[in-house]
């Protein structure tokens, strides 16, 4: 049996409107839908004019984040229930209604100096020794894709000369506890204003993959 | 404008390995990307390894097994040349990978990796990072892009490849975050556009991957090749509509099931059962949907129930956590799954520096033709996109010094701006959604998993009239700036172009081989059919089909 569903979603169109607004739309609710699908739904059958942005549709692209019921996830991942609100991801520029503007965040990471730095690595012919200890927090820190949820749950003001933001501070942790890099990359966490977080957890509560933020900034605090 | 010595179009790997090439040559490079690298393309989603067989390979392992078990993968379609470079050089350039930063998982002593085996390869050989090795190779490549300061630019969508006395010379592309245009002066081009998953409804591919590089290059006179070998994966989601196509399950992990019980792959392959061919298990689902035995959605039944609780959650954890957010429990019910597109062996023709016909224009990873033949070995993707873009990134850098920029044709600029004024044009037209649905839903009926001349007609018949309607396109939304209906309004035209390439070849060669599968020729046919359907487009006109001699490239390893 199909049931109806009741979606409020968040409107803007700078070019049009004065202020943000929210639309209710209807859309035929069935068991097993994500919120990507109620987006789709809608943009497809009532309004496509709808914007959102998503590309892979399985939690790989990090770019369909949304706040679902006032709850930062993966629009993808997230499975519908009957009412739904959608606003876009909190701390982010709108472009027009659910979709961000990603160039600021882009430009943040791109100071983060995120590769690997290192002299002399022509003799290397064959697999490097990394010890099963170093290599597990590296491999849970490079699953983060960037969905910018956690910096979204933040109860912090992220930005410039701020907070930088768990997110930042997961990328930075790759680097941190990579054995083989050789930069000094304290002074980022200086400038992230590392000693800010409190630790709240909601990062971490939101994570689509189980990284763990709180506890990354927890190690790298250790690690200064 | 952007004026560079190498002008590089797409974001996933391909395109980063060969822009760390260049500039490793000192060479002014420049990337162009219609998505935002490492959150676009299909590299992104890749959950497998790298195929290369280094001085990790088990004992009884070598290149030349690799490059047999390349052959008899591709159904000996393959360009030999091209495979000989893909196993002898994919082993450096995976330690590479680790030089710049990326860290592939260890075996258990730490000192080596640990190896993924999967169908088709003799030994366990590919290096891989959980499952996402495809999100680590971008994040090393890319973190290495910005070391070297290769300028990146994203949210440029390229509407026009730019030739000059039939030699590259740049690309006209579209801002989709400014809304207007960008010339790009170049000396040379690569092309790293990957496939065109959706051309068809069901695929496994994410939703930017649109033919963009054969489309592009088709219009400058390059030659595509192989176009009718489009691999499917057996197992995709069917529901919900966003996930449909992407994959659903493993083949190792299933029971499949009809509508009525029967685990109908005992009447196709009674011996292998689930882990037959590919392209034997994907016909027997779409006979038995056909026949009237499939499920609600079109699909047939994944069994997974039989195995001991936890198993599943142990062995694919990413997977179960899917099936739970669709509210689906393996242990207790079964899944409905059907085919789907996952990759195209064919593309642009292309020597062995991934140059295509035109001069100065190179074609790499997926969007290029040759490596694969008529179906791709798992794990050789990754390593071809590694090689691929090392060879070009080279050669493209070691041309320029003896380049100048060539002159842009006068009335180019205007040509692409009126095809953007026209989706503002009219108040009704038909919506770029509407008319990319009826696309894929053709392709997909007609000249998908099995073909016939019939079918392919009707299929030709239907992206005729697509054609016809994309000049109709019409944006509900009124600006250039984002407007998302409007991008995949120009993908359109991409995968129209694409379509007819695939449903002329599939029409051309009458007999079956790997990835094609003709019903009105269903055998092999190694006395006529050791050759290449090369498809051109000159001036943009009508497709011009001819059918090569014997297979491309000759080349051995020992």
């Amino acid at each position: 049996m199909m049931e109806q569903g009741k979606v409020k979603i968040f409107r803007f169109d700078p070019d049009k409107d004065k202020a943000p607004h929210y639309e209710t739309y209807s859309f035929p609710f069935e068991n097993g839908m994500t919120v990507l699908d109620v987006l789709l739904y809608v943009r497809n059958h009532t309004d496509s004019t709808l914007s959102f942005t998503y590309c892979c549709r399985n939690g790989h692209c990090g770019l369909c984040g949304v706040i679902a019921n006032k709850v930062p996830c993966l629009s993808c991942h997230e499975a519908a229930v009957q009412e739904l609100t959608i606003d876009p991801l909190d701390k982010q520029t709108v472009v027009r209604d659910l979709l961000i503007e990603q160039s600021i965040y882009t430009s943040r990471i791109g100071k983060l100096k995120l590769f690997m730095c290192r002299e002399k690595t022509d003799a290397l012919v064959r697999p490097e020794f990394i010890s099963t200890e170093s290599f597990e927090p590296i491999k849970i820190a490079s699953r983060c894709v960037e969905c910018k949820c956690c910096d979204a749950a933040c109860p912090l003001e992220i930005g410039e000369d701020k907070f930088l933001g768990p997110s930042g501070f997961v990328l930075l942790t790759r680097h941190f506890l990579d054995p083989r890099d050789e930069l000094d990359r304290n002074y980022l966490l200086k400038d992230g204003n590392i000693e800010h977080c409190i630790h709240c957890g909601r990062c971490t509560r939101v994570c689509p993959h189980n990284v763990d933020p709180e506890n990354m900034i927890s190690r790298l605090q250790a690690h200064r | 404008m952007l004026v560079t010595d190498v002008l590089i179009v797409g974001g996933g790997a391909a395109a980063a390995m060969a822009a760390y090439e260049v500039k490793k040559q000192n060479v002014d490079v420049v990337i162009v990307s219609k998505g935002i690298p490492q959150h676009s393309g299909a590299t992104v989603m890749a959950p497998g390894a790298i195929a290369g067989v280094g001085p990790w390979a088990v004992e009884g392992d070598s290149q030349e097994l690799h490059f047999q078990d390349t052959l008899k993968g591709g159904y000996d379609l393959n360009d030999k040349k091209l495979v000989e470079i893909l196993v002898k050089e994919s082993p450096d350039l995976i330690l590479e990978l680790e030089k710049i930063g990326a860290l592939w998982q260890r075996d258990e002593s730490g000192e080596n990796y640990a190896l993924r085996i999967d169908g088709g390869h003799s030994f366990a050989r590919c290096p891989f990072l959980e499952d996402r090795t495809g999100r680590e190779m971008l994040r090393a490549l890319f973190g290495e892009v910005a070391k070297l300061q290769v300028p990146v630019h994203a949210n440029i969508v390229v509407l026009k490849l730019l030739v000059s006395n039939g030699q590259a010379a740049g690309a006209i592309g579209f801002d989709i975050a400014k809304g207007s245009l960008l010339v790009i002066r170049a000396k040379t081009v690569i092309l790293a556009t990957g496939g065109a998953g959706n051309v068809y409804s069901h695929t496994s591919n994410p939703t930017d991957v649109t033919g963009d590089g054969f489309s592009l290059a088709l219009d400058v006179g390059a030659e595509l090749m192989d176009m009718e070998f489009v691999q499917f994966y057996p197992l995709g989601f069917v529901r919900p509509a966003s996930l449909q196509g992407t994959l659903g399950a493993l083949l190792y992990y299933v029971q499949l099931r009809n509508s009525k019980g029967e685990r109908f792959m005992s009447k196709y392959d009674a011996e292998r059962l689930e882990l037959s061919t590919r392209d034997r298990v994907a016909r027997a689902m779409i006979k038995e949907v056909e026949a009237g035995a499939g499920g609600p959605n079109g699909g047939v039944y994944a069994d997974m129930t039989y195995h001991p609780s936890g198993y599943l959650a142990r062995m694919q954890p990413g997977l179960v956590k899917t099936y739970s957010k669709i509210g689906i429990d393996p242990e207790k019910e079964w899944l409905e799954v059907a085919p789907t597109c996952h990759f195209f062996m064919g593309g642009l023709r292309v020597d062995t520096n991934w140059q295509t016909n035109v001069p100065g224009l190179y074609a790499i990873g997926e969007c290029a033709a040759g490596v694969h033949g008529a179906n791709r070995l798992s794990q050789n993707a990754l390593a071809e996109v590694l090689v691929s873009g090392a060879r070009a990134g080279r050669a493209a850098a070691a041309v320029v010094a003896d380049k100048s920029l060539l002159p842009v044709e006068a009335d180019a600029v205007q040509r692409v701006e009126n095809r953007l004024k026209s989706f503002f044009a009219a108040k009704r037209g038909i919506s770029p959604h509407q008319l990319r649905s009826r696309l894929q839903n053709a392709m997909w009926d007609y000249a998908g998993v099995i073909r016939s001349a019939e079918s392919l007609q009707k299929a030709l018949a239907e992206i005729e009239s697509v054609k016809s309607l994309l000049s109709r396109q019409t944006c509900g939304i009124r600006a250039y700036q984002y407007n998302q209906e409007l991008v995949e309004g120009i993908e359109n035209y991409f995968l129209a172009a694409t379509a007819e390439a695939i449903i002329q070849s599939a029409l051309q060669r009458e007999e079956s081989r790997g990835g094609h599968y003709r019903e009105d020729f269903p055998d092999r046919d190694d006395v006529n059919w050791l050759t290449h359907v090369i498809i051109k487009r000159p001036d943009g006109g009508v497709m011009n089909i001819a059918v090569t001699q014997q297979v491309s490239g000759t080349g051995r390893v020992q």
